[in-house]
């Protein structure tokens, strides 16, 4: 409740400029209704996309056992946590016309043009959509695939079906809420985006409703108008939310076993499969390590000589480090970060449950609202707690703990998404069990749903640490810049000329995501993720 | 399908509600400030600017110490965002105002910022050291403290023939070379809209049209725009006079040039003023005072990359390679505050298109 506020007044306060004529008025208007389509059609897409690239990835993260294993399921998550900045100069560095991709093609064959034309185009934002939100649905999908029973398989096998018949009838169906509860988080994230698909989409032809919010708010002045557009985008979201949920629960068949199945040793498999894992994850190298190693590559340069070319250097890191600021500002991240997850998880926690179990009468809606901080533009939230800081007394707004509750908020659709997801898919039978063994409710969850959610507990602190550690919206406002973090250092360098250094503390920030994710799934237990 | 529609009218009551009862808090929350804001300390200055002029590679760590020890003043720095973000803050708290200052009002948005009764008037005595053409504002809503001219950048290792002018640009031969930025969401983007609408007047649309096939790609913002250019990504970019400077101040090179254009470069100047009702009155005084003074403006050059406004500044070497135009262009600010959403319509017409 108290984090609900911290969301809900802001967001109130500010939509005290709507008007609903202003909102009418959005949807009259030709250009916005094109605004929003294509807003609504490149969501649809990448989630496709994603999804679609995902699947595999959670067949084999749920099912092989080989070396590197935890490593890659730390590294997918990363892509998430880097500001949009550095993700658009990886994927230039990687997939530009004068990217890594091109000039290796163009030597070998020594071509004169660039032969790949990837970027600046609606592949190029289904790309990069793809890039920064598979994770979501690698991670979700594959704690759920872990969680089918061998037994069922074996079922169906000895029945007679066949591979793709077993597929279809036994493994989609139980793997379809935890695909819808990606997809939906996917969809809103590609919804709310805008800097990615602006630069490499190519320009305005590509533009969503983010951005006309933007130019309302800050060029025009006209925050009223800022207002009504970015209540009807959370409307919209909140409606594909509503909608998803109402899919969700009709999917949900609790097809879950008692315990994991095994993960297969890589070297006991059939040969196929082993091509399989072996291509898809030559995929996942380029598509993913790709920009982020070509970030990484970009930390250790600088520019010698007169003819300003490119040098090899550890200047970027001495830098950095000579000064306190930026190893201040690596512990405020690291710290508020944590302090986001040990928040989020328990809140979102006991919303999932109430949700699931508390047999409310609007708990779809109830659901719904918890979707909402995703849904709502960034600059009009920041606009709402500048309004509402007005009615604060002096200096309650400098505080630490406001960005720690804040970034709790924002984890929370995700947090709350992958627990009701888990919960639902724990077997009725199996608590009515426990109940008749003698376990009250406390005992039943300790002992046997919190056992079974492991894979949704990691997923859900792995999200929030890194939405946390990524975030700077409300960073800036909620500190007025006074606390900078490791985002906030990266776009402070970059306003300063300072790439190679921006590109140095996007590095720092990688690792620390990096080293985060494995001691969650280390802790979280080996046998989850 | 009732208990549906029951659960919306329920959740659009609570939020009614809500929203009354915040409105009175508004109210009641204002008499509040005001009080808090008479009875502050006398030796308080708060100022609002954007994030990059507070961070620490900024001009703030450089400006601001010496100033609070120079007049006794403590000085609360507060950052929020871009400029166009600055300013709606302070718009938002115009009944109730939280700051003295507000840094980084430029040509582009003072029409705004006067139109929204925001700024106090003050003619600083030290505004003798500005020479006449930079003082954008002859009412002293707002002072200037750094100025720049829009270029396009060139990098000299990847194009040997340079553009001479804004025509010049929609040549053939420059084919997907030049990045820019988004008017929308990016202040030199909108500098180079406005631009092409001092040189082209009413055709501007046209020479948008004829521009494009030259254009790689429009960024959300300056920061990606020149990360892409100096990632070798396009041999041009849109940025600032004074962007050659940094590469030859910090990377001793001299490869990224700035170019100066027949029909004149776009300014762009900016400023700080005093926020109506600003609880620090004269010590708010004080500051733009010392801003005009050589401790404040020596700063801005290797900060801020910009050049200062005072003549008695002296520039170091490195802003040699900053080149400086002789037909400044500049709009009218009241004819920029009247016509801007037309523009930009017109514009988004022509880019989409």
């Amino acid at each position: 409740m108290i984090l609900g506020a911290f969301f809900i007044i802001p967001v109130l306060s500010i939509f005290r400029h709507i008007s609903f004529t202003g909102i009418l008025e959005s949807i009259k208007n030709d250009y916005y209704r094109n605004v929003i389509s294509f807003t609504f059609l490149q969501a649809a897409v990448s989630t496709l996309a994603a999804v679609a690239l995902g699947l595999p990835g959670a067949w084999i993260m749920s099912h092989i056992n080989f070396r590197g294993r935890r490593l890659v399921s730390s590294i997918t998550t990363v892509p998430f946590v880097l500001p949009s900045v550095l993700v658009v100069l990886g994927f230039v560095l990687c997939f530009g016309n004068s990217g890594i991709l091109n000039s290796f093609i163009m030597k070998i064959t020594s071509a004169e043009k660039p032969p790949l034309k990837i970027l600046y185009s609606f592949k190029a934002i289904i790309l990069a959509h793809t890039f920064y939100n598979f994770p979501i649905a690698l991670r979700l999908i594959s704690a759920a695939w872990r969680q089918i029973g061998n037994s069922r398989i074996e079922a169906a096998e000895i029945l007679g079906a066949g591979r793709t018949r077993i597929f279809f009838t036994v493994i989609l169906p139980s793997l379809l809420p935890s695909i819808i509860a990606a997809g939906s988080l996917i969809f809103i994230f590609c919804f709310m985006s805008f800097a990615v698909i602006l630069v490499l989409g190519g320009g305005p032809a590509f533009s969503t409703l983010e951005v006309e919010i933007y130019r309302l708010a800050r060029i025009s002045l006209d925050i009223d108008s800022a207002a009504s557009l970015a209540l009807l985008g959370a409307l919209l979201t909140a409606l594909f939310t509503w909608i998803y949920i109402r899919l969700q629960k009709r999917a949900s068949a609790s097809i879950r076993a008692e315990k994991a199945h095994p993960l297969s040793k890589f070297s006991k498999l059939p040969a196929r499969s082993r091509v399989f894992t072996i291509i898809y994850l030559l995929i996942i190298l380029l598509l993913i390590i790709g920009p982020l190693a070509a970030v990484v590559y970009r930390s250790f340069q600088h520019r010698s000589g007169w003819s300003g070319n490119l040098a090899f250097t550890f200047k970027q890191y001495t830098d950095l480090f000579a000064g306190e600021s930026s190893t201040a500002a690596i512990f405020t991240s690291v710290i508020i970060a944590f302090a986001a997850v040990l928040i989020s998880l328990p809140a979102g926690f006991t919303a999932a449950y109430v949700i699931v179990r508390g047999r409310l009468t609007f708990s779809g809606l109830v659901e719904t609202l918890f979707m909402l901080p995703m849904g709502v533009s960034a600059i009009v939230i920041g606009l709402g707690y500048y309004s509402l800081f007005t009615l604060l007394p002096e200096g309650f707004s400098n505080k630490g703990l406001l960005i720690v509750f804040a970034h709790s908020v924002i984890a929370l659709p995700f947090v709350v998404r992958t627990f009701t997801t888990g919960i639902r898919a724990i077997k009725g039978s199996l608590i009515e069990a426990s109940h008749t063994l003698g376990e009250g409710h406390l005992g039943t969850l300790l002992r046997v749903e919190l056992p079974l959610l492991k894979g949704s507990i990691i997923s859900a602190a792995a999200f929030a640490f890194c939405i946390s550690a990524g975030e700077i919206n409300a960073v800036l406002i909620l500190s007025d810049g006074t606390t900078p973090t490791i985002p906030i250092s990266i776009y402070r360098l970059i306003s300063s000329y300072q790439f190679f250094g921006a590109c140095a503390m996007g590095t720092v920030l990688m690792l620390i995501c990096g080293i985060a994710f494995y001691l969650i799934d280390h802790y979280g237990g080996d046998e989850i993720f | 399908m009732k208990k549906t529609i029951s659960s919306v009218l329920l959740i659009l009551a609570v939020l009614a509600v809500l929203t009354t009862v915040g409105c009175q808090k508004t109210e009641n929350g204002t008499a509040a400030a005001e009080e808090t804001a008479a009875e502050s300390v006398e030796n308080k200055l708060i100022i609002y600017t954007y994030d990059s002029f507070a961070s620490d590679w900024g001009p703030a760590g450089a400006v601001i110490p010496p100033f609070e020890e120079q007049y006794g003043i403590e000085v609360e720095l507060k950052s929020a965002g871009d400029s166009g973000q600055v300013l709606s803050r302070v718009v938002l708290e115009k009944d109730a105002p939280q700051a003295d200052i507000i840094i980084g009002i430029d040509n582009n948005m003072l029409a705004k910022a006067i139109a929204e009764d925001v700024l106090e008037v003050y003619k600083p005595a030290n505004i003798s050291n500005v020479p006449d053409h930079l003082i954008f504002d002859e009412s002293f809503h707002v002072t200037p403290f750094d100025y720049g001219y829009f270029a396009v950048n060139y990098d000299s290792q990847s194009m040997d023939n340079p553009p001479a002018s804004l025509e010049d640009l929609t040549k053939p031969e420059y084919a997907d070379s030049l990045i820019l930025m988004d008017p929308r969401t990016s202040s030199p983007g909108l500098g180079f809209l406005l631009w092409t609408i001092s040189v082209y007047g009413d055709d501007f649309t046209d020479y948008w049209n004829r521009l494009k096939p030259s254009i790689l790609t429009i960024t959300d913002g300056w920061d990606s725009g020149y990360g892409l250019y100096t990632a070798g990504e396009a041999p041009m970019v849109l940025s600032y006079t004074t962007s050659p400077p940094y590469h030859v101040e910090y990377e001793e090179t001299d490869r990224f040039k700035a170019l100066l254009f027949e029909e004149g470069n776009y300014m762009q100047i900016e400023a700080m003023g005093i926020i109506k009702g600003a609880p620090h009155r004269s010590n708010a005084e004080k500051f733009i005072e010392y801003m005009l003074t050589d401790d404040f403006q020596e700063i801005i050059p290797l900060t801020n990359f910009m050049m200062p406004v005072s003549s008695k500044t002296q520039l170091p070497e490195s802003f040699n390679y900053a080149p400086v135009s002789d037909t400044p262009l500049l709009l009218d600010t009241a004819d920029i505050d009247e016509n801007l959403d037309t523009w930009l319509d017109a514009w988004l017409e022509a880019a989409v298109e």
